[in-house]
């Protein structure tokens, strides 16, 4: 039986990176997780079946990686995505709203929101 | 002057017709079948034509889309001498002008043609600008997909609240996306709020946003989507998943673009353009009181319905390439090829799950075939593959019941009398024999299934597996109505 997947990307360390990680290993027994820390390594397994991905979560802890996100979005089109923004100013959101992402939050934020709603959009998913 | 086609098998009402067009100074023409209709549409143009249901080759209620999706776009009124609410539905939903029930009199006939000539004649001197409109990934060219293409070009010239309905995984909001993108709101923000996946407590602060200090863990302010939406764009996927209260809420926002962020004391506006999509029955929840009246009316100041993939199979060609190629230049692999057996099952399976499932299966397909050139038959799921086996035995010829077996053909006195008056005179051939049997079977199921289900075409519909036009044709067919007494 297909599993679904359930992908994290986030670029190196931090607390957020590793609050973020937390969450999603959370999920193992829900989806099988899959966590990136490159952009290389993300588009690389975005080069393979996407059917089976439930969820992306995207760390964008800089305005960098945002961009570096930005610069792969056409990967993402048809999946579903939550990305953490690195602030919440007017740009870096107008940025972020570009992805379609189906929820967004931001690293200032505890992210328990993230979970709550990752949990959700887990459960509707069926491979 | 206006060309007005009248499809009806019955002379007398051709006759009636044509001279009551040619009375008020218009062309009329006839057409006793549907083969003769549609070879005469695709042949010349119409700007009317009067389509009867009821046709020795079928159902007229099946060629509106392809009358109306010719390049001349006639407006078509249906005339009927089995008229009912069901069939209406089916005309109107299918865009039909008008749905009038035999027997017709000038009197009944002349205000809708007056009123849809005059309709043509002003859409005639409009000057239609020629428009690239973006597609954004809307694939096909079914009549079907071309009517919601121009309700996708309607909307993006207006700034009016859009309802998006259709069966899951129909592409609703590739069609929001395209409304967007085709509007001057183009250059600002399309925000998505996907109600499904918004827990209840989340919806309100990720809406509205909120300032400092409004709840636990709210360290600083907050702007929320219905904000980031100003001048842009609002999509509420799944709208049907909002709450009452959430309704309630949200109908405020809707009607005067105002609202509260959780903990400011004061309002703020937001310029947003709504764009809302379900695959519900909204009107059905607003009579079981799970969905507002006044917000479903403020919703759908215009409403685009997307087929399923099963409604324009015509287009499943066109998606195979598309996301054949697509796929393949992902994967960094030769481009496929495909027998006639898998183009077949593709064309011949459902699609319950419509073009997302069509995409999902054929990158599963052309990843199990990794190093193969062609797909075939046998690279398509097994649910898929049992589903066309089942199918092909699914016709006239063979009837299987749940398990498998050939059922008792119920009307067995009937067949055996059919058989011994044969004997008693000239034996029947093959064709008109099997003919026979199967019409007493077909009329036999279909009396116990209305029996069953006391008159309800949608249960019937749901338990015989039949679309509702072909049930509605059936039953007419054998003179069997809703209300058939046990």
């Amino acid at each position: 039986m297909l599993n679904k997947a359930l992908i994290l990307y986030a670029n190196g360390t931090g607390e957020a990176a590793r609050r973020l990680e937390k969450i999603v290993l959370a999920k193992a027994e829900e989806a099988q997780t899959e966590i990136y820390s490159t952009i290389y390594d993300l588009c690389k397994r975005l080069r393979q079946p996407t059917y089976t991905i439930a969820v992306i979560v995207l760390l964008a802890k800089t305005p960098q990686d945002l961009r570096d996100i930005y610069s792969i979005r056409n990967f993402f089109q048809d999946l579903s995505i939550i990305l953490i923004l690195p602030d919440n100013e007017e740009y870096t959101v107008t940025k972020g709203l570009k992805l379609y992402p189906r929820f967004l939050s931001c690293v200032e934020n505890d992210l328990t929101d993230v979970a709550i709603v990752l949990g959700k959009m887990l459960s509707l998913f069926s491979v | 002057m206006s060309n007005v086609l009248i499809i009806d098998d019955d002379k007398s009402t051709c006759k009636m017709l044509t001279r009551m067009i040619q009375k008020i100074g218009h062309k009329a023409y006839q057409a006793y079948t549907i083969a003769q209709g549609l070879e005469a549409a695709s042949s010349n143009s119409y700007d009317v034509i009067f389509l009867d249901v009821q046709l020795p080759d079928g159902n007229g209620l099946n060629i509106i889309p392809k009358l109306k999706g010719s390049s001349y776009s006639p407006h078509v009124i249906i005339i009927t001498g089995f008229g009912n609410p069901d069939g209406a539905e089916i005309a109107i939903k299918n865009g039909a002008w008008d749905y009038m029930q035999k027997p017709l009199s000038p009197k009944k006939l002349l205000p809708p043609l007056r009123s849809v000539l005059q309709y043509h004649e002003g859409l005639k001197n409009i000057p239609k600008p020629v428009v690239a409109l973006k597609r954004d990934g809307i694939i096909g060219s079914s009549p079907a997909i071309k009517t919601c293409l121009d309700s996708v070009a309607s909307a993006a010239n207006s700034h009016a609240n859009v309802l998006l309905t259709g069966e899951t995984g129909t592409g609703k909001e590739v069609f929001a996306k395209a409304i967007h993108n085709n509007s001057i709101r183009a250059n600002n923000n399309f925000v998505v709020v996907d109600c499904a996946a918004l827990p209840e407590t989340l919806v309100e602060s990720s809406l509205f946003g909120y300032k400092k200090g409004a709840f636990t863990g709210a360290n600083r302010d907050h702007t929320g989507l219905i904000r980031n939406a100003h001048n842009g764009t609002l999509f509420l996927d799944e709208v049907g998943e909002l709450t009452l209260q959430l309704q309630k809420t949200f109908l405020r926002v809707v009607q005067e673009r105002r609202f509260r962020p959780l903990g400011a004391t004061m309002e703020e506006e937001s310029n947003f353009r709504l764009l809302a999509a379900t695959n519900r029955d909204l009107n059905q929840m607003v009579k079981e009181g799970t969905f507002r009246q006044d917000l479903l009316y403020r919703l759908r100041s215009i409403t685009i319905d997307l087929p399923s993939l099963k409604q324009r199979p015509e287009d499943i060609k066109e998606l195979l390439f598309y996301y054949m190629r697509k796929f393949c230049d992902n994967y960094q692999i030769q481009i496929k090829g495909f027998s006639p057996d898998f183009l077949e099952a593709i064309c011949t399976y459902d699609w319950p799950g419509n073009v997302r499932e069509f995409i999902h299966t054929l990158e599963k397909s052309i990843i199990d075939a990794r190093h193969e050139p062609t797909l075939f038959h046998a690279h398509l799921p097994t649910h898929i593959r049992v589903q066309v086996a089942r199918s092909s035995f699914n016709t006239d010829e063979y009837a299987e019941n749940e398990d498998g077996i050939a059922p008792a053909i119920t009307g067995a006195s009937e067949i055996t009398s059919i058989v011994q008056g044969s004997l008693t005179k000239e034996f029947p051939s093959y064709k008109n024999y099997r003919n026979t049997v199967l019409n007493a079977a077909d009329k036999q199921y279909l009396q116990d299934l209305m029996k069953l289900t006391r008159g309800s075409i949608n249960e019937a519909c749901s338990i015989s597996g039949l679309g509702r036009s072909r049930l509605y044709s059936l039953t007419k067919k054998y003179g069997i109505s809703k209300s058939v007494k046990s």
